[in-house]
């Protein structure tokens, strides 16, 4: 049933009506075949970006403010915001929703600035191939292993812990300075 | 003042290297990313519904690097450059540095007529590093002169270009006079977004104004924006540095020359038995004191000295002439057989228009 109703929405549906002379196996094989690009579509991902800009405020105290990203100059920090969303009609899996993104080249990551609402986070060192707690990841400097910092990140990876449903949406973010 | 001695070139080098690390350590991102570089952000996510295949949505968001105009002008100079008056020629030497992160040619502007010195040094012609050999040299294959506008030094990021101010002293001037040269950069990106490159007019621009699409070339094609950075601060003009000339300690010069031959028998050739007549004309130039000045003049194994012939213009004939040269170790003016030296002690002199002379006679072995 979920096939059909698929089918029904998209143009794929005139495409199995051109096949329909090679007989009913067919048209349901290709339907088949169209089921995991079509459920893709059920999260939507967005990925912005943001300056984070220092200013006094009328009191003379220095304060910090997210505004849109005209010019960024060496030095500058961002934040980055990736928000999904449930479009579809069914749950997504509790537990089931990772995020991985790589540090952005040319920039590093900031120290504590990665965020996400009921979610685990943790980091790479060596481009995603392995993941761990902050306290938990080493590099090698000078051939001895050394605690990580926070620069020497390749990769933020967030689980997302609870079940995401229709309609429903979140989002994490991290902040990087442009080298 | 251009033929410093070699120690004095290597101070004026570890200066240099010390103010780069400085620099270094207050401009950490100097230059840094290039500009028109995307920079690109890709989140992958991966989730599955209903304990079914894993599936996979991805977005990507990309960031063109602005270009930051920074420069940084300093004066290579260890302390003032001392100078005599009058003197022409006098030169004093700046860096310029591109510490932005584009491509950038800069506009340069000399000052001579400057507040809070004693005197103002004439600025006869700047000079751009251009023929890769350190420090200035002037004529053909020397040092390109700089013209406003004509010859803008294009930098890459993190470039540095030496620039010379040749100055004339003015006459006449006291000992230790003060005269302050400057020099300033500004990004041609700025001069001509703005029509001026002047740091006190109005429309000269803030730190963190931006020029919409006037910057280096995106990767993305187009162009991207230019951003005015910190070196035009008004409270701290990183763009600008000045240097000092001081009219300072005298200047001693010396030219050897053979005054009279006289041969064995009563011409002027020179041969075995000649004598000659050599004078060392010491000028002390300039004004105030030279101290502590001593000649010495090794003789080569074809010259023997004739006792008694040194004569010193400020010392009486015969007065304090110490042929013998003991005892040693102390100040002696005369000839030191063992070392076939002569030593004219002249101790401190005042600058003077005329020379002192030295003269003794040797004769050809």
């Amino acid at each position: 049933m979920t096939v059909e109703l698929s089918m029904s929405r998209t143009p794929t549906a005139s495409m199995a009506a051109l096949a329909g002379r090679r007989g009913l196996a067919t048209i349901l094989s290709l339907a088949l075949l169209l089921v995991a690009p079509l459920a893709a579509a059920q999260v939507a991902l967005d990925n912005s970006v943001k300056k984070v800009e220092t200013f006094v405020d009328d009191d003379g105290v220095p304060q910090r403010r997210l505004v849109d990203v005209e010019s960024v100059v060496p030095g500058d920090e961002l934040r980055y915001t990736i928000t999904f969303t449930n479009q579809g009609t069914e749950n997504v899996d509790a537990g089931s929703i990772v995020i991985t993104n790589p540090i952005p080249n040319d920039t590093e990551y900031l120290d504590g600035t990665a965020f996400g609402s009921g979610t685990d986070i943790t980091f790479s060192t060596d481009a995603g191939s392995s993941f761990g707690d902050p306290d938990q990841l080493s590099v090698a400097r000078s051939g001895t292993s050394v605690p990580a910092m926070a620069k020497d990140y390749t990769t933020i990876r967030w689980q997302f812990n609870p079940e995401l449903k229709p309609g429903e949406t979140s989002f994490v973010s991290f902040n990087v300075r442009l080298k | 003042m251009r033929s410093a001695p070699a120690p004095a070139r290597l101070a004026r080098a570890r200066g240099l290297l010390g103010l780069w690390f400085l620099l270094g350590a207050n401009l950490a991102l100097a230059a840094g990313t290039e500009a028109g570089r995307s920079v690109v952000n890709r989140a992958q996510l991966s989730y599955q519904i209903s304990g079914g295949g894993q599936l996979d949505a991805a977005s990507e968001v990309r960031t063109a690097v602005a270009e930051l105009l920074d420069v940084s002008v300093v004066s290579v100079q260890t302390g003032a450059e001392a100078v005599t008056s009058p003197a022409s020629d006098a030169v004093v030497e700046f860096a310029v540095t591109n510490t932005g992160n584009g491509n950038e040619s800069f506009r340069l502007r000399s000052r001579d007529v400057l507040a809070g010195d004693d005197f103002d040094p004439d600025i006869i012609t700047v000079y751009l590093e251009s023929n890769g050999a350190a420090g200035l040299q002037i004529g053909p294959g020397g040092d390109a002169e700089y013209l406003p506008g004509g010859n803008d030094p294009l930098l890459a990021p993190d470039a540095v270009i030496s620039v010379y101010l040749s100055s004339t002293i003015p006459d006449a001037l006291p000992q230790n006079a003060l005269g302050t040269v400057s020099l300033r950069a500004v990004a041609n990106t700025i001069v001509s977004a703005t029509g001026t490159d002047d740091p006190g007019a109005p429309a000269f621009p803030a730190p963190g104004v931006t020029f919409a699409g006037l910057g280096d070339p995106s990767e993305a094609g187009g162009n991207v924006d230019a951003v005015v950075g910190n070196a035009h601060d008004q409270a701290n003009l990183l763009l600008r540095a000045t240097a000092v000339y001081e009219v300072s300690a005298a200047v001693v010069q010396l030219a050897k020359s053979v005054v009279a031959i006289v041969d064995s028998s009563g011409g002027s050739e020179i041969r075995t038995g000649s004598v000659l007549t050599y004078r060392i004309a010491v000028n002390v130039n300039g004004s105030g004191n030279a101290d502590a000045i001593v000649v010495r003049d090794p003789l080569p194994p074809v010259l023997e000295y004739q006792a008694g012939s040194l004569t010193v213009s400020t010392l009486a004939p015969g007065e304090e002439i110490d042929d013998d040269f003991l005892p040693a170790g102390t100040d002696n003016t005369g000839y030191d057989a063992t070392t076939r030296t002569l030593t004219a002690n002249l101790g401190t002199q005042p600058a003077r228009a005329a020379a002192i002379t030295i003269e003794f006679q040797a004769t050809v072995q």
